[in-house]
């Protein structure tokens, strides 16, 4: 009977395995073994604190003790009236609105004058994107110096008398919010310039000249046949720019660590001093997760037009 | 397609078992790796010469000092004791104070076998966050010196009391706020004294003299009154007031709400910011700020420490801080130093009163060589080895020891009145003793900072901003009660 099992067994095995190897591959096994660090590494560096973060952000929990489960209360709390989550979530649209409106607008036209036949065309070309080549950190206190009341900018103001007062850049709450989005701006152009300027290389030149044959100026020209063949490019950089944009902490860090008075507190800020030196760790997870589906509906966007290029 | 196969010599099989077993080979070899010591034994020379003299780079605002290169080059072969013994402590704004206190510690290490590095970390919010980063991450510092009544509440920190009875009757006996400073509400000491920190103002003898006949301004009212005289602005103001989000805003908030008769605390501890008394400073506060003597970018969140880098800029005429600033400019700004004065308290209805503490080292329970930390604690205080600090380090702080107080410096020179605030400061939660609750609204909600806003910019009526500090307080007082 045994045996009998044995030998009824085996072909169904064996089916079992050329259906696998059908849908797998023949080197399915193999396969998999490559494929098994990688998978290690998304679960226990992506997945597993992503679940932990989840399940943190339902507790209130302090630093070195243990968590009491709290459902949805440290997300009620972030969503009450006239929070500084809630105000901050207004500045990250603000910064993220502002920095990829003026990036785009810098960065088409600096790739449109590197596309030029410009002298020392591959220096300019390298020069352009030194910002975006330095750390953003030795860059936030390049622009922290320069704005300071004992830099330049403001030394020149006190010299000559420009002014009567100095320019408090990043100390008044009206002028902070500009400042940064000038500085993101700085140093995020680079990467847009990139972008932009492999995509105009890649529109065929006999179309500009048919335009021009038929007597079409440059700005129809950069109007009618560079932008709609850039509208994929300018798509995919806004998006990613969106997302590096809105999660930028470095640079808010270093230059005005969210103030004054919380003026560019935003929400990645705001969850790192709510969990670190705040000790709350639940409730700076809730901050971070308020803002998955925000970036969930990116990400989707932004698969699926990449998918759909290729 | 058979015959094609049959003359290739690596079919795409065979090289993905080829890559695999490469793979295997290379973990293997590479857990082999890890097991051989790090460095031949040849490697580790005795030092030549002299050993190599500590050196702890030029302090930029925001970077943390580390002892990397703090050690002699025959450390290691010293070393007998796995491990490193971590040292972490709030910068003192001169490189001299923190290689003394680093050193020190170094020292002990040597004699023990055990390698140590010290950090001297700007900002107390800095030392908050990195200090609860570790706690989180299970490696907190062996020795730290900063929200040690924080931590201690915990059950983080130890208690003291055992060594602070050993060493408080030496060298004449330790001031009384020396040990008062850190003993807990449960009667416990939540750190080991080796200095007493002084706020006093720190003041321009040369532009404010002008206006007051040599002398600092003695009143808050004169203040208001002669401050817009003294100062140029926007080149200087006459006091770099701190009112953003950094700890120093309590201290200098605390400076004018105790002259009025206000207080952070009641006894027992239970915050208590509603006071009445607390409305007739804010208003002081809020007027100085109309009459423009404090620099508009004081609720800046740019800089660690707002008001040493104002005053030491120039940009203020006086400063309500530690003796950091003097201890500042002694090393890189004579001149400076020379026109600075340090003062009692500007008064107000209620007196003159200036805030007094002490600096004080524990350990973490939970650090690795927490065993050793005892020993290196009772190294670091001994009086010879403080009074070998205190001398190098001369106007830092106030040596914790009465004896080590002695001589022209401390009773004739402009440094006396820190002497006095040793005898006569108040702790920042008088009239209670210093609270867990203090470090979350001083260094991570800024709620005195937040207060001040909401009448300086939001003109918010001062009893409403005071109502909401209270709920604020109350919060963080209950919710570090629930830890305790």
């Amino acid at each position: 009977m045994a045996n009998q099992i044995a030998t009824h067994a085996s072909p169904h095995a064996a089916s079992r395995e050329v259906a696998l190897r059908h849908t797998l591959g023949r080197d399915w096994a193999l396969g998999w073994l490559f494929v098994l660090p990688t998978v290690l590494i998304v679960c226990s560096l992506l997945i597993y604190p992503f679940v932990d973060a989840i399940l943190l952000s339902f507790q209130d929990r302090f630093i070195g003790q243990t968590g009491t489960w709290v459902g949805f209360a440290n997300y009620a709390e972030l969503l009450g009236r006239d929070t500084i989550f809630v105000r901050a979530t207004v500045i990250t649209l603000v910064i993220t609105g502002g920095a990829v409106i003026g990036k785009f607008f810098l960065g088409m036209a600096m790739a449109s004058a590197l596309n030029q036949d410009l002298p020392a065309r591959n220096i300019l070309r390298g020069l352009m994107f030194l910002p975006w080549a330095v750390p953003a950190v030795v860059s936030a206190y390049v622009w922290r110096f320069l704005f300071d009341t004992t830099g330049p900018i403001n030394g020149a103001i006190a010299e000559y008398g420009l002014a009567d007062d100095y320019i408090y850049f990043f100390s008044d709450a009206r002028l902070a919010l500009p400042a940064l989005i000038l500085v993101l701006i700085w140093s995020g152009t680079p990467f847009w310039t990139m972008n932009f300027l492999a995509g105009m290389q890649a529109i065929g030149q006999e179309m500009y000249e048919a335009a021009e044959i038929d007597g079409a100026a440059t700005f129809q020209r950069f109007w009618y046949i560079t932008l709609p063949s850039l509208q994929s490019v300018i798509f995919v950089t806004a998006l990613l720019s969106t997302i590096w944009t809105s999660a930028n902490l470095t640079q808010i860090f270093v230059l005005t660590g969210g103030g004054p008075n919380y003026a560019t507190t935003t929400p990645p800020l705001l969850a790192y001093q709510t969990a670190i030196p705040g000790h709350r760790l639940g409730a700076g997870a809730a901050i971070s997760m308020m803002m998955i589906p925000f970036y969930l509906l990116l990400v989707l966007f932004l698969t699926r037009r990449m998918l759909k290029q290729e | 397609m058979d015959t094609q196969r049959s003359v290739r010599p690596w079919s795409r099989r065979r090289f993905l078992h080829g890559l695999g077993g490469l793979g295997v080979v290379s973990v293997i070899a590479a857990c082999g790796q890890s097991s051989a010591p790090a460095k031949p034994a040849g490697d580790a020379k005795p030092a030549e010469g002299k050993p190599a003299a500590p050196v702890a780079p030029a302090q930029p605002a925001g970077a943390p000092t580390t002892a990397a290169a703090a050690k002699p080059k025959d450390a290691d072969s010293l070393q007998t004791v796995p491990g490193v013994f971590n040292v972490w402590f709030n910068a003192n704004w001169n490189t001299v104070t923190d290689e003394k206190i680093g050193q020190s510690y170094v020292a002990w290490g040597q004699q023990n076998g055990i390698k140590v590095e010290w950090q001297s970390i700007p900002g107390s919010p800095q030392v908050l966050a990195k200090q609860s980063a570790s706690v989180a991450a299970g490696q907190p510092p062996e020795i730290t010196n900063q929200n040690l009544v924080y931590w201690y509440t915990q059950g983080e920190l130890a208690d003291l009391k055992d060594i602070a009875g050993k060493f408080k009757d030496q060298a004449g006996g330790m001031y009384p706020i020396g040990l008062a400073s850190l003993t807990a509400n449960d009667g416990g000491v939540f750190g080991m004294p080796y200095g007493i920190d002084v706020w006093p103002p720190q003041w321009r003898i040369d532009l404010i003299g002008k206006v007051t006949g040599g002398k600092p301004f003695e009143t808050w009212d004169q203040l208001i009154e002669l401050g817009p005289k003294a100062q140029q602005p926007p080149k200087n103001f006459a006091v770099a007031f701190c009112l953003g989000h950094e700890s120093d805003t309590v201290n200098n908030f605390l400076s004018v709400a105790w002259s009025y008769g206000g207080r952070l605390n009641d006894e027992k501890g239970v915050p208590d910011i509603k006071n009445p008394a607390n409305k007739a400073a804010i208003e002081t506060i809020a007027r100085m700020w109309e009459a423009k003597i404090i620099p508009p970018d004081s609720f800046a969140q740019t800089v660690t420490s707002w008001n040493n880098e104002t005053y030491q800029k120039g940009r203020g005429l006086m400063a309500i801080n530690p003796a950091t600033i003097m201890g500042w400019l002694l090393v890189n700004d004579k001149e400076l130093a020379e026109n600075t004065g340090i003062s009692a308290m500007p008064a107000g209805p209620a007196g003159s009163f200036t805030e007094g503490s002490s600096l004080g080292f524990n350990y973490f329970k939970k650090s690795k060589m927490a065993d050793r930390a005892p020993s290196a604690l009772e190294h670091f205080v001994a009086p010879a080895n403080m009074n070998e600090i205190s001398k190098a380090v001369e106007g830092r702080f106030v040596p914790v020891y009465r004896d080590q107080a002695k001589g022209d410096f401390w009773e004739k020179s402009k440094f006396a009145e820190m002497r006095l605030v040793a005898e006569t400061g108040r702790v920042r939660n008088w009239p209670a003793p210093q609270q867990p609750w203090l470090a979350d609204i001083t260094d991570a909600r800024f709620t005195v900072s937040d207060m001040l806003h909401k009448v300086i910019n939001e003109k918010m009526r001062i009893e409403d901003a005071q109502e909401w500090a209270q709920t604020e307080m109350m919060d963080s007082y209950n919710k570090t009660a629930k830890r305790a």
